[in-house]
């Protein structure tokens, strides 16, 4: 009661009812939160060390280390996946979001025609990835137009492409995955980097133009300094995402993850689905155990990573 | 804060809010408000393939008939979201809420709204009110059989939730089969194949060109699509396959540690091992590795939905003569092809032809065999009985056989995968109006209906298997023939399968693989064709050892991780 006697004493009504709003605005994220975040990751933690009954034991780990070794009790090598989920996310970190960095800078300057140049950009992620990703699917199919014309450009494609599309064989699946995934990377930061290169004062540019700075002189020497803390909080959310992407292989590959698609991501809800749809439907644990795996190889990478981006970046204020 | 501010963040706290409610509702439905009239009943039904014109009519008979008591109907907007968890979800909510009596659907099984159900008790046990009573007519008067009767106790077993409740009402039934372009077929001069034998004979004479017709690669016709990934047209014809082959032992093999009671029992590892021994298994797997052969297949077949599928089978470009789908096709494609419906017919899976060789094969070669059980089958599709076919046998082909042999036969071609008992109503708990719903649901399965039913959505009501010979489709008459054979049985997955194991189908009985149909098609390298429409030289036996070498794999798979199984699947 003294609490709210000296909310009462120190704050006038106005600034209570202010108060009261925040915090009741902020209390349903707060919720959620606790319940869809920290209940579901608690939880899966416990589930890792149980067994179908209940009890207490590590045989969910040793079966995550069958998977990484040798092949788990699915049949599913897990090693594998990881290696082409750490090459996605390579390409989509190392390559992509460098180009990301270049194109936004360059339709900020208003070069001719970036309104049309935006709206491109920015169609995709106003699409659902489902329709997204359905749209790219009948486009690489059998009959599909990049397909055909690769069959026009008389591109030796081996015959189960030209029978089921580029997605339906081992020899160009994954390959197909990776370019349909640097074509949707490329527009994914997008709008958080023009919001963040608007941002910098055109007065810098311009002194640097009188200065005799040249475009990329300006972008490298101006634009991504100013713009490095956005940069970092990207990188770093990259980070987390490593292993959990799975760059929707699932609706790729009509849940099979087959002709060598399937990535760690993909791994981690198809082990789920198929054994809780499976004999006895209580087998969570092995996946929840994977998920620790997981997370404990990811963590240092992160806070390692996250402590490099901070002590790499000056803070520039503008 | 400034006023700005405030007013756009409570504008936006405001649609935050109704956005989840919208988004936690559906309570009420479509179709305005559920009505409080005691003596009017709510009914939601999920549309799917049948649509609802049944329900309009079956509406319109049941209010004229109880015009004095004053009994009415009112159906809300049907509601395709309506089924498995949604449905479920939905009873959960309670009559109270919903105010619906009556939910025609489909997907949810008795267990799942019974007491052992995650929601308790959901809805009314029908047994008294509904199966114990005689049907009504249209005229209103008794039938002179039972509901129960006249739906048996097959299928019975299917409503009947794991404490013996008797929840579910079965309101259609489907079945799965082989559907047949029979324009396409006959420019090649083939009949319908009728066992297996006959079917791969098809195959390969439409894959390397027959009758003045190229092969496939040449014309763009093939043998066969199907719909790609996880879908479950091709895992019913492998059920077939496997209920065919033993049918009797259909429910032992997949309630494996389960007594006939229901009870579990512990086997030894061996014995959980050797499940995998079964000869029905292996019989399935040596049909999968040459039916699914992605050779023979129509380009696209492994990347593709039901309708592009279904489009291959009616239409001419990079198109297939075969499918397997079931008796709903009909109406699936009919908006579409309304043109092109009198050149598909419908008939039940071919009969596997190791099935011929295991009644016969101690007499008789292969080829006489599968002869054999072609010849019988005709005579069980014409419903002829075992002492007409066995002289049948003796007059026409001049072979002698017992009348178990012909019995075996006939069980084998009348054993059909049903869809039938997924398609499921319930009396939601608590209803006010359980009385009135029971004489609706009685009506629902008097002869009259049935031919309500077979006439409006082409289908057939499972408490009147009669032969449609009315409608203006071979593919709707032929269909219905199979449901009124004297020899046809259904098995299913759903619901009915309790124990230890009551959760396996095809779709998880094997570890490695989670889809066989899927797997075949794309990772199988056994084959007789080559890509361009020809034959390779290979026999039909690299189908086998496929299958055989698949299951040698399969076995040393479970028995390397059989603790690893365990310790994840043994329930609590």
């Amino acid at each position: 009661m003294k609490l709210f006697d000296n909310i009462k004493k120190n704050y006038s009504r106005l600034e209570r009812r202010d108060f009261l709003f925040a915090y009741l605005i902020v209390l349903f994220p707060v919720l959620q939160f606790l319940i869809f975040w920290f209940y579901v990751n608690i939880s899966s933690i416990g589930l890792a060390f149980q067994d179908a009954t209940g009890g207490l034991t590590f045989k969910n780990f040793e079966m995550v280390w069958k998977g990484f070794t040798d092949k788990d009790m699915l049949g599913v090598n897990l090693l594998d996946s990881l290696g082409r989920s750490f090459l996605l996310w390579i390409i989509g970190e190392g390559v992509l979001f460098p180009i990301t960095l270049i194109t936004t800078y360059v339709l900020t300057k208003k070069i001719a025609g970036h309104y049309v140049f935006r709206i491109i950009y920015y169609v995709p992620g106003l699409m659902g990835s489902i329709i997204w990703t359905l749209l790219i699917k009948e486009m690489v199919g059998y009959s599909g137009p990049i397909t055909k014309l690769l069959v026009g450009m008389n591109v030796n494609l081996p015959t189960a492409v030209t029978k089921n599309g580029l997605l339906r064989s081992e020899d160009t699946a994954f390959v197909t995955l990776i370019l349909v995934r640097s074509v949707m990377g490329v527009v994914g930061n997008n709008a958080v980097l023009t919001g963040a290169y608007t941002r910098v004062p055109d007065e810098l540019f311009e002194s640097a133009e009188l200065d005799g700075a040249g475009f990329f002189t300006q972008m490298f020497g101006i634009a991504i300094p100013c713009i490095w803390s956005t940069i970092c909080t990207l990188l770093t959310f990259a980070l987390c995402s490593v292993f959990t992407c799975d760059y929707n292989v699932w609706l790729f590959t009509d849940g099979t993850g087959g002709y060598g698609t399937s990535t760690i991501g993909f791994q981690l809800y198809n082990l789920t689905y198929r054994l809780s749809t499976g004999i006895g439907s209580t087998g969570y644990g092995y996946p929840a155990a994977l998920g620790v795996v997981l997370t404990v190889m990811t963590l240092p990478v992160v806070l390692v990573g996250k402590h490099l981006l901070e002590k790499a970046s000056e803070n520039v204020e503008v | 804060m400034k006023k700005s501010t405030k007013t756009i963040s409570m504008l936006m706290s405001a649609l935050l809010a109704f956005g989840g409610l919208t988004a936690c509702g559906g309570g009420g439905g479509g179709g305005g408000a559920a009505t409080k009239d005691p003596k009017t009943i709510v009914v939601k039904v999920r549309r799917a393939g049948f649509g609802t014109d049944w329900l309009s009519e079956l509406k319109g008979k049941f209010e004229s008939v109880y015009a004095n008591e004053g009994y009415k109907v009112q159906i809300m907007t049907p509601d395709n979201s309506i089924q498995a968890d949604v449905l479920l979800k939905e009873l959960a909510l309670g009559y109270e809420t919903t105010g619906v009596d009556l939910y025609i659907s489909s997907g949810v099984t008795p267990t799942q709204v019974g007491e052992l159900g995650d929601y308790g008790v959901l809805v009314e046990d029908i047994e008294e009110s509904v199966y114990n009573q005689k049907a009504i007519s249209y005229n209103g008067t008794e039938e002179s059989k039972t509901v129960r009767e006249k739906l048996g106790e097959d299928v019975l077993s299917y409503m009947t939730d794991a404490n013996g409740k008797i929840y579910a009402y079965n309101w259609a039934q489907t079945s799965a089969g082989l559907v047949v372009n029979t324009r396409k077929l006959a420019k090649y001069g083939l009949d319908i194949p009728k066992t297996t034998n006959e079917m791969f004979d098809c195959f390969d004479k439409i894959y390397c060109g027959y009758n003045g017709i190229p092969n496939s690669v040449e014309s763009g016709t093939y043998p066969i699509t199907y719909i790609s990934g996880g879908n479950g047209y091709g895992v019913c014809f492998l059920y077939a396959m496997m209920a065919q082959y033993s049918v009797d032992d259909w429910n032992t093999f997949w309630t494996f540690q389960t007594t006939e009671d229901g009870e579990t029992v512990n086997l030894s590892d061996a014995a959980c091992q050797e499940l995998y021994d079964d000869p029905m298994l292996e019989e399935m797997m040596k049909v999968a590795y040459r039916a699914f052969d992605n050779n023979i297949a129509t380009p696209g077949s492994l990347s593709q939905s039901v309708d592009q599928a279904q489009a291959k089978l009616m239409g001419d470009t990079d198109d297939a003569v075969f499918m397997f789908n079931g008796d709903w096709m009909l109406n699936e494609v009919k908006l579409n092809y309304a043109e092109d419906l009198d050149d598909i017919d419908f008939v039940n899976f071919p009969v596997l032809s190791a099935v011929g060789t295991k009644v016969f094969g101690d007499r008789y070669d292969e080829a006489t065999c599968d002869e054999l059980l072609s010849f019988i089958i005709d005579l069980v599709d014409e419903n002829k009985s075992i002492e007409e076919i066995v002289s049948a046998v003796e007059e026409e082909m001049g072979k002698e056989i017992t009348e178990d042999d012909a019995m075996a036969i006939a069980k084998s071609r009348g054993v059909t995968y049903a869809r039938g008992p997924e398609h499921v109503a319930y009396v939601t708990k608590g209803t006010s109006k359980k009385d009135i719903v029971s004489l609706f649901l009685r009506m629902m399965a008097s002869d009259d209906y049935g031919a309500t039913f077979s006439r409006t959505a082409n289908g057939t009501s499972p408490y009147c298997a009669v032969e449609n010979t009315t409608s203006p489709y071979t593919f709707v008459k032929n269909a219905s023939k199979i449901p009124a054979n004297r020899y046809y049985s259904q098995v299913s997955t759903f619901g009915g399968l309790k124990g230890y194991r009551g959760k396996s189908t095809l779709t998880n009985i094997f570890t490695t693989e989670s889809h066989i149909p899927d797997y075949v098609a794309s990772k199988s390298t056994a084959s007789i064709y080559t890509a361009t429409g020809t034959r390779n030289g290979n026999t039909i036996a690299v189908y086998e050892t496929a299958a055989k070498n698949f299951l040698v794999a399969e076995k040393a798979n479970v028995k390397k991780n059989w603790a690893d199984y365990f310790s994840v699947t043994r329930s609590k």
